[in-house]
């Protein structure tokens, strides 16, 4: 069953007197629990096509169907709801709360959303990610990989249906990349959760159960699926 | 080494950033302008109200003095001569008074003998010409043409003899006086000074209250309490004798300078805050930007040289602007706040002195330097790493517990202690602005008029009768009569009257109780002593006649309420008992209490009385007639039974409505009725309110027109404060938004943050903004008026801070959010 779904999605951006399409009628489907990684050029509409997906960006066209809703219709509230429900954000530069603790961080999505934290749950998490000895301390003082775990489980506590992976190794050495991706994917199909990933790196795309290109805009064939 | 010649191009650079960043720019010349138009005006108002008060006080006493002692002896001359704090000491001496001349039979004038000091120093500045010389024989004088007017004589001049009669202790002399000199300007004009010898054959002597003057000239200019108590002990002056301040203004002067200083304290310290708050906010936020100088070749002495060359021009151009604003609008304002300080003078002479001029651009100058040393060396910190786009990081902290509450709290929380400092000066400068407003409306409205003019047992209106100023009772007039008094009581306007009855007594002489008194009195108000008289008092008492007031229930029962002791009302309304005006004696009420006291009315020797006194008061309301013996209080109605239609000397009239100008004119036409109407004298609250208020009202607006500056300056840091927290967590609040914070917990967060910033502001008012307001207005208050915070405007201030301080990050965020989706603000900072 898809639980990602696009539909002649376009996004023009008009620069002066030029259009630029950033996204050109893209159709464009990711199963449950699917890890697929989306490679492309810098400007080729990778990181577009992921914003519209997490219902950071309005499309000029087309729509965007994730988990059955279509987000289209939803006003700037209820993407937001959406997104700390539905959507679990990794960004290449991490973007933690610089002066929240490692477990504050994590629970942020929670708290906002006004549940009660399942410690039990964070606590598995942070083993799982091998954070538990860093829980009380600041982003600051960690590694860069190990923030990005930090952020790995931020993205993972609040259980959402999908996690978006905007280059979450680019700021890592390649030890680091291969750790990270390691437990992110490890995590991730331990709790059932679909990723949709963003690299340029072929490797990282490797680890991926499909890779799609793109390519001005467009999906280009040539990208598949792996055994 | 070489210099390196690089000025001219720091200079372009900082002139092109200058104009970059024209918005910040502006505010912060905004800020050094406002800053250098306070001084300003603040410095130019003190030296304005010095120089006016000075002149007044020249003008009205005639000559430069800050204290006179009435009365003196050789010995404390001579301390005075010594005295380190004293500049000179000038003696005047009252050496007898004009009786008649040929021209006119009644004369105004006096005769006065100046010493040299006196003359040469003490009066000279009050003299606009002189003509002649000060007299050197007996039969000499100076004079002004008022003096020769007043004897129809105008037409005299220098050389010119007149004859004269007049009176001295010796007698009535006539004689042929030469006008050696002539003079005009300020002070009494009415005096003919005369020379040393004619003093000396006049029989008065220096040491006498009422003839010797010492003026005193002070090294300070300025006299304080302090130094008034100092030199009163150094003088050792007794009871008999009288060391005066030349003018209370004098006191108030202190408090004048206290309150420039004051004021120049709190406008640098806001100046301050809001220049060192913009420039630090606008250096952190060009880090990269002095990172990147830094990369391509720019030295950290260069960057300082940089920024401090921005904010130089910044002051020179905010100075400028400040000290033109102040000129321009100083000749409407300074004359107002002057004269709302007190100053009578129509024409105020404002007083641009340099020092003034450079005292403004040193304290803004000493601001601005003080205000963007930090900022400008902050900027030198930045390292060429941060410009290439990466964060610093402070390992200053490492771990953190997680924190209680809820999110949001936490997070408003988080947010305004992320530097302390910055917020600290925030909530300062609100808090400041916050505290001068309170102190202004704590101080203007329990100070203000209608507080202060307050009369005896409230009355509105209190009507004299003048005539009973007369010293025979024949030439009393009954101008307040039943058909008066029933006329007042009739109109429905008036609540009630308190009429104050007068009849003359005679107290026999009795060996206790008015040997103590007339001890106490003569000591202290006549120049003879007891002794001389007391044999005279024993055999003619009827010469030393004094009066019993007359006062109702009521006025008793509110004059019982303000003894130290109670006196029974039962006794009081019998005539059993009665209440001795104590005329400033300080006696002490152990050796009055319970005495009795005989006496008889002037108009029937034969039937006497006796009462015992129960009370003592000081209520200088009862003080309009006073004899040489004690006067006695006691009930009206006692009185109405001894004597026939006793004199109403005084009447209190109280409205049944506050400040009733309609009740108060009909009770006007009621006198201008009256066959008596040019011996009615009255005071009324409302005249003297409306008079209080025009002094005050000046002061009122001037007031608030400094606390809404301050205010302005408050807000601006807030204002600047929050817009560049927001810029600077924009990334971060987009993060939030990214990972599903809504609008509303946005938005509630900011709240909470305003919230945070205007509790604590409210909290520095309450408790420095307070204490500082309690002890300025015990400092002032000399009514002893209880202390009590006006609880309107206070609330309403603290409401708009609330108010404001929840809105502007609002608007800030509404503004700077609005044209960018979630991924254009996060990729912005990417």
């Amino acid at each position: 069953m898809n639980i990602v779904e696009t539909k002649n999605l376009k996004k023009y951006y008009t620069l002066g007197e030029n259009t630029v399409k950033a996204l050109d009628g893209v159709d464009f489907t990711v199963s449950e629990q699917e890890f697929v990684a989306i490679i492309g050029k810098s400007g080729s509409g990778k990181s577009t096509l992921l914003h519209m997906l997490g219902g950071l960006d309005t499309p000029t066209e087309g729509e965007v169907i994730v988990d059955g809703r279509r987000l289209g219709g939803m006003n700037r509230e209820q993407l937001a709801i959406f997104r700390r429900r539905k959507v679990g954000f990794i960004f290449q530069n991490y973007n933690l709360v610089q002066d929240m603790n490692v477990y504050e961080n994590i629970v942020l999505p929670i708290e906002l959303d006004g549940m009660h934290v399942d410690d039990g749950f964070v606590a598995e998490l942070l083993d799982v990610l091998k954070l538990t000895e860093k829980r009380q301390m600041l982003p600051g003082t960690l590694s860069g990989g190990q923030q990005q775990r930090v952020a790995i489980a931020r993205a993972i506590a609040s259980k959402p249906a999908i996690i978006l992976a905007d280059e979450p190794t680019g700021n890592l050495d390649t030890q680091s990349s291969h750790d990270v991706m390691g437990l992110l994917k490890m995590a991730a199909k331990q709790y059932q959760q679909t990723i949709v990933l963003i690299t340029h790196d072929h490797d990282i795309a490797q680890l991926a159960d499909r890779i799609v290109r793109i390519e001005d805009g467009r999906l280009v064939k040539g990208g598949g699926r792996i055994a | 080494m070489l210099r390196n010649n690089n000025g001219a191009v720091i200079t372009r650079m900082a002139t092109h950033s200058l104009v970059r960043n024209k918005g910040k720019n502006i505010v912060l010349i905004l800020a050094v302008m406002l800053s250098a138009f306070m001084l300003f005006t603040v410095l130019t108002v003190g030296g304005t109200w010095i120089r006016m008060l000075k002149l007044e006080m020249l003008r009205t006493q005639g000559g430069e003095f800050e204290a006179v002692l009435y009365g003196f002896t050789k010995e404390q001359e001579e301390i005075c001569q010594g005295h380190p704090e004293i500049k000179a000491v000038g003696i005047g001496a009252y050496s007898g008074w004009g009786i008649k001349t040929e021209q006119d039979d009644t004369l105004h004038s006096i005769f006065v003998w100046a010493d040299k000091t006196q003359w040469e120093t003490i009066l000279k500045p009050a003299r606009k010409w002189v003509k002649g010389s000060y007299p050197q024989k007996a039969n000499e004088v100076m004079v002004t043409r008022e003096v020769l007017k007043d004897c129809g004589m105008e037409q005299l001049n220098v050389g010119d003899s007149f004859t004269i009669t007049y009176g001295d202790n010796l007698g009535e002399h006539t004689r042929e006086l030469v006008i050696s000199g002539m003079w005009g300007g300020y002070g009494d004009k009415k005096t003919f000074y005369v020379s040393k010898e004619f003093f000396e054959q006049s029989g008065f002597m220096l040491q006498d209250n009422a003839t010797g003057l010492l003026h005193l000239q002070l090294k300070s200019g300025i006299i304080t309490n302090k130094l008034f108590e100092r030199l009163e002990k150094d003088l050792k002056v007794d009871k008999k004798q009288r060391l005066i301040p030349s003018s209370t203004a004098q006191t108030g002067m202190v408090y004048v300078l206290l309150g420039v200083l004051g004021l120049i304290a709190v406008i640098c310290l806001s100046a301050y805050l809001l220049i060192y708050n913009i420039l630090y906010l606008s250096v952190s936020g060009n880090i990269r930007y002095y990172g990147l100088l830094q990369t391509i070749g720019m030295t950290p002495k260069q960057i300082y040289q940089l920024v401090k060359k921005q904010v130089w021009l910044i002051g020179a151009m905010g100075i400028g602007m400040g000290l033109v604003l102040g000129i321009v609008t100083s000749f409407g304002l300074i004359p107002a706040i002057v004269k709302g300080l007190g100053i009578h003078e129509k024409h105020i002479e404002i007083v641009f002195h340099p020092f003034i001029f450079g005292l403004s651009i040193l304290f803004t100058v000493a601001t601005v330097k003080i205000g963007s040393r930090k900022p400008a060396r902050l900027a030198t910190l930045s390292s060429p790493i941060e410009a290439l786009g990466y964060r610093k990081v402070s390992l200053k902290k490492q771990t953190r517990k997680p924190a209680k509450g809820g999110i949001l709290w936490r997070m408003a929380k988080e947010r305004i202690g992320r530097d302390k400092k910055k917020t600290a000066m925030v909530v300062a400068s609100l808090g400041i602005s916050l505290s001068v407003f309170l102190c202004m409306v704590t101080l203007i409205e329990s100070q203000g008029p209608r507080t202060i003019v307050s009369n005896y047992m409230e009355s509105d209106m209190i009507i004299n009768n003048d005539t009973m100023q007369m010293r025979e009772k024949n030439e009393w007039k009954p101008l307040i009569d039943i058909s008066f008094l029933e006329n007042i009581k009739e109109d429905e306007a008036i609540k009630k009257v308190y009429p104050v009855y007068n009849e003359e007594i005679v107290i026999p002489w009795q060996a206790e109780f008015i040997d103590y008194w007339m001890t106490n009195f003569y000591d202290m108000w006549m120049q003879e002593a007891y002794d001389d008289v007391k044999e005279d008092y024993q055999k003619h008492p009827e010469k030393y006649y004094s009066f019993l007031v007359g006062i109702d229930k009521d006025a008793f029962r509110y004059l019982n309420l303000t003894m130290e002791n109670t006196v029974a009302e039962k006794d009081f309304l019998e005539g059993k008992a009665c209440i001795l005006y104590d005329n400033m004696l300080g006696l002490d009420f152990e050796k009055v209490n319970g005495q009795k006291i005989s006496y008889y009315l002037k108009d029937n020797p034969k039937q006497r009385y006796q009462m015992t006194m129960q009370g003592i008061t000081n209520d200088t309301h009862y003080a309009n007639l006073l004899g040489t013996p004690p006067t006695l209080i006691v009930s009206s109605t006692f009185l109405k039974k001894i004597t026939k239609n006793p004199y109403i000397s005084k009447l209190g009239i109280e409205y049944e409505r506050e400040y009733d100008e309609e009740a108060e004119d009909r009770i006007k036409d009621l006198m201008d009725d009256s066959s008596y109407k040019k011996d009615f004298s009255y005071s009324s609250k409302i005249e003297e309110v409306k008079t209080v208020e025009k002094a005050q009202g000046n002061m009122m607006r001037i007031g608030m027109g400094l606390a809404l500056l301050l205010a302005f300056i408050g807000i601006m840091n807030y204002v600047n404060t929050s817009v560049s927290n927001l810029q600077t967590s924009q990334m971060e609040l987009s993060v939030m938004e990214s990972i599903g914070m809504t609008q509303k917990q946005l938005q509630k967060l900011l709240v909470r943050e305003g919230v945070l910033y205007a509790v604590s502001a409210l909290l520095f008012a309450a408790t420095i903004g307070l204490f500082i307001t309690y002890c300025l207005y015990q400092s002032m208050n000399y009514r002893q008026i209880p202390f009590e915070v006006p609880v309107l405007p206070v609330l309403l201030a603290g409401a708009t801070v609330m108010l404001m301080c929840i809105a502007v990050p609002l608007i800030a965020y509404w503004r700077l959010g609005r044209k960018e989706t979630l991924v254009e603000r996060i990729r912005g900072f990417e």
